[in-house]
């Protein structure tokens, strides 16, 4: 396995995606928007393919500064990361989060609360 | 008295001409004229007191100006003439009594009263009467002066009201008007012009005085209080002017404003929901900063359910790698017992040497043992990892961030549709006072506001004038009782002058207090049994007049009930008017405008039932949320005899047609 990235990215256009959410002012720092992303990704137990293009923009140290992020896609895809390294999924994670919170911002506000229910009614 | 017929031409919203018959029969005395707000109701009231005494009044009891008398769309078209007619009996008597003006031939559009020329023409059983007759015919069947008890507008009930509150200007005005009616002024002038003889008697002694010795010094504190009385009666008459000019300019507001009440009323709520608007969008702000530092921490929520998939796999795991790992040490207690036992080769309880056969079989186990402890490798370590593994899981949870979101959620709808809400609101009202002058009206509310305070305070000093001048007037009786014991004094002419201007004031001053005693008295009897007679408060004995003529309710004890409501107030003040009514002239028609304004049903019952039994006549100018004619008149519909209906044309011309309850 290669070394772990310190930066971390998106693709071109999940980037420019996450930058009119932030100016929508749904989130207060696109940091914020980044790791709901990939919360949403890892909800969603999708397995996002690689990105192309990458436009890194984020420390990993300020990402995730206490490794929960780290922790918890090493716990949750295991697999995964017998051909990557934990940020690097992280990245293709918060790329389709991205993409997906956009889609609903398109349709209208996103409405956080029906995605919580949703994921809540996948699960039981 | 009673009236017979009404014919008005013109007559402010009755365009063209409108007829009225009221009703003669003693049993059937109840007129009732139905008419909803601003379609002349008040107008026809007018028309009868102009009629008779050639003056309508208006708010704040001001004259209304001949040329706002007459009809718009009439004036519109050219038409300046306004007349009314009144056929009526009294004393036996038939009257027709004709009232006209018409604009003056030079004059193309009247601006002012003198810009009409008015006529009056009464016949008395069909003779004419001279024209300088004619008001004083009219005053002795019905006095001008108690026509505001008998023509009278139910908005003034309140002005009654006030005579209660003591010290009150207005009550004082209207007790003032009171006393005038029954006639109390005639001797309240006898003393003034008293007064005024004294005074100048007085002034005459001083002089005369000062010319005798050893009286100088009593003639020069004379001159001194005489001065002083001079001043403070200037003094007084100033403050009256500007009390007067005062009230009128804030009346002027006054009106000008309630005009205006309702773009003001409009303006206030622009103000009200502008703040409103303000404090909606403060509250969506902070909502917003906190949804989105609440969205800062939700993606833990995110994590937290799959991740807890994985801890309770973990806390699986771990606990069978724990039980594992208590067997192990089991294990190993048993190896080192057994070989303790091979060591030793006796027996740890009773001390015999081990037989051989037995050390085999402890040997055999032994290995046994040691076999199955060497075969655990690898779970230690795991233990350690998944353990490892689960503090650092368990750090990640959630923030139950669902359930503030959908909170804060809610609080954002409800504050956009009420900012919505407001924003239209706004709008509506900004087109409302669109093309009126707000700062204009805001400024008149400030000097009205102004003008009350400046009432306020010239009403203080009048006070207080008016206590230094009495002041004087004592030290003037004292010094003159001093002048009266010296012999020098008394011999001057002037001396018993004062002496007898003194004496005849305090007689009429002892004869008004008299007279306002026994007015106040017959007032009082007559009220109490109005008042008994209206109220529907069966635990009453009746009402207390004050100095002031208010009234007082007393229970069945005599005391004095201290808090009433607004509905007895409008029956006490009722009573009031039909007292003054019945000692100010003989039995007559009552018309009344608005009477039933804060009363309830029985209430209203009650004077229905009652004043058509002490009025030759009783009409009532009712507004549809005052009676309603299919229940409310149940109970003296056999004592109705006309029923009308005001009907609107146009915003300035309505008429008048014949109903049926």
């Amino acid at each position: 396995m290669t070394a772990d990235t310190v930066t971390v990215g998106l693709s071109k256009s999940a980037n420019e995606k996450l930058n009119e959410l932030h100016e929508l002012e749904i989130f207060s720092e696109k940091m914020d928007g980044y790791r709901f992303a990939i919360g949403l990704a890892l909800a969603h137990g999708v397995v996002p393919p690689e990105i192309s293009k990458r436009e890194t923009f984020l420390n990993v140290g300020s990402l995730d500064p206490d490794q929960s992020l780290r922790r918890s896609v090493e716990a949750l895809m295991p697999e995964q990361l017998l051909e990557t390294t934990p940020y690097r999924l992280i990245e293709r994670l918060a790329d389709w989060g991205v993409n997906e919170m956009y889609l609903q911002a398109t349709h209208g506000d996103i409405d956080f609360v029906a995605i919580f229910d949703r994921l809540g009614q996948q699960a039981s | 008295m009673k009236l017979h017929k009404l014919t008005a031409m013109n007559f402010m919203p009755y365009k063209g001409e409108t007829a009225v018959d009221f009703p003669t029969d003693d049993t059937r005395n109840v007129m009732i004229v139905f008419g909803d707000n601003m379609r002349g109701k008040t107008s026809l009231l007018n028309a009868i007191r102009w009629a008779f005494y050639g003056r309508a009044i208006g708010r704040h009891s001001r004259a209304i100006q001949l040329q706002d008398i007459v009809n718009r769309e009439a004036a519109l078209e050219d038409d300046w003439k306004v007349q009314v007619f009144v056929q009526f009996e009294a004393n036996g008597h038939s009257y027709d009594l004709r009232r006209s003006a018409t604009r003056r031939t030079h004059v193309a559009t009247p601006q002012r009263p003198e810009d009409f020329s008015t006529t009056v023409q009464l016949t008395i059983d069909g003779v004419p009467t001279s024209g300088d007759q004619v008001e004083t015919e009219i005053n002795q069947i019905a006095p001008e002066q108690v026509s505001r008890f008998f023509l009278f507008d139910g908005e003034l009930l309140q002005e009654y009201e006030s005579l209660l509150v003591e010290g009150s200007d207005q009550g004082r005005q209207i007790k003032e008007a009171i006393e005038h009616v029954l006639g109390v002024p005639s001797l309240i002038h006898g003393r003034t012009e008293l007064g005024a003889i004294l005074k100048a008697a007085t002034k005459q002694q001083s002089r005369d005085l000062s010319h005798i010795q050893g009286l100088e010094k009593q003639a020069e504190r004379q001159q001194d209080l005489t001065a002083r009385q001079d001043t403070h009666e200037r003094d007084l008459a100033k403050l009256q002017d500007r009390l007067n000019s005062t009230r009128a300019e804030r009346e002027r507001l006054d009106d000008d404003l309630d005009a205006a009440a309702s773009i003001l009323a409009a303006k206030g709520r622009i103000d009200g929901l502008k703040q409103q608007k303000n404090s909606l969008e403060e509250l969506q702000k902070r909502k917003t900063v906190e949804r989105r530092s609440l969205l800062a921490q939700a993606w833990l929520d995110l994590l937290d359910s799959r991740l807890q998939i994985k801890r309770d796999l973990l806390q699986n795991r771990q606990t069978v790698l724990m039980e594992g790992w208590k067997r192990q040490g089991q294990l190993q207690t048993k190896v080192d017992a057994l070989k303790g036992l091979l060591t030793t080769g006796s027996c740890p309880t009773c001390g015999q040497d081990m037989a051989n056969h037995r050390r085999d079989e402890i040997g055999l186990a032994l290995g046994t043992l040691q076999a199955e402890l060497n075969s655990d490798g690898g779970e230690h370590a795991e233990l350690q990892a998944v353990s490892a593994q689960l503090a650092a899981l368990s750090k990640i949870r959630g923030v139950n961030a669902r359930d503030r979101l959908a909170e804060i959620d809610r609080d954002r709808k409800k504050a956009e549709v009420d900012l919505q809400r407001s924003e239209n609101e706004i709008e509506r009202l900004k087109e409302e006072v669109a093309g009126h002058d707000t700062a204009e009206l805001a400024r008149k509310r400030v000097l009205q506001q102004e003008a009350l305070k400046e009432e306020g305070r010239l009403q203080t000093n009048i006070l207080t004038v008016r206590k230094e001048i009495e002041q004087v007037r004592e030290e003037l009786a004292v010094a003159q009782k001093a002048i009266e014991g010296l012999a020098s004094a008394r011999s001057q002419k002037s001396t018993l002058k004062v002496s007898i201007a003194t004496d005849l004031e305090r007689t009429f001053t002892a004869s008004i207090e008299r007279l306002r005693d026994k007015l106040r008295t017959k007032v009082e009897a007559l009220a109490s049994d109005a008042f008994l007679h209206m109220t529907t408060q069966k635990g009453y004995r009746g009402l207390e007049i004050n100095t002031n003529y208010g009234l007082t309710i007393l229970d069945k004890a005599g005391r004095k009930v201290p808090l009433r409501s607004a509905g007895a107030e409008q029956i006490v003040a009722l009573s009031l008017i039909d007292g003054l009514n019945r000692t100010g002239r003989a039995i007559g028609p009552v018309v009344m405008d608005t009477p039933f304004g804060r009363l309830d049903l029985k209430h209203r019952d009650n004077i229905l039932n009652y004043l058509p039994t002490v009025t030759s006549q009783f009409v009532m100018l009712v507004h549809s949320g005052e009676i309603r004619p299919e229940t409310d008149l149940a109970t003296i519909k056999s004592k109705i005899g006309a029923v009308y209906r005001i009907v609107e044309i146009t915003p300035t011309h309505s008429k008048i047609e014949r109903a049926i309850l």
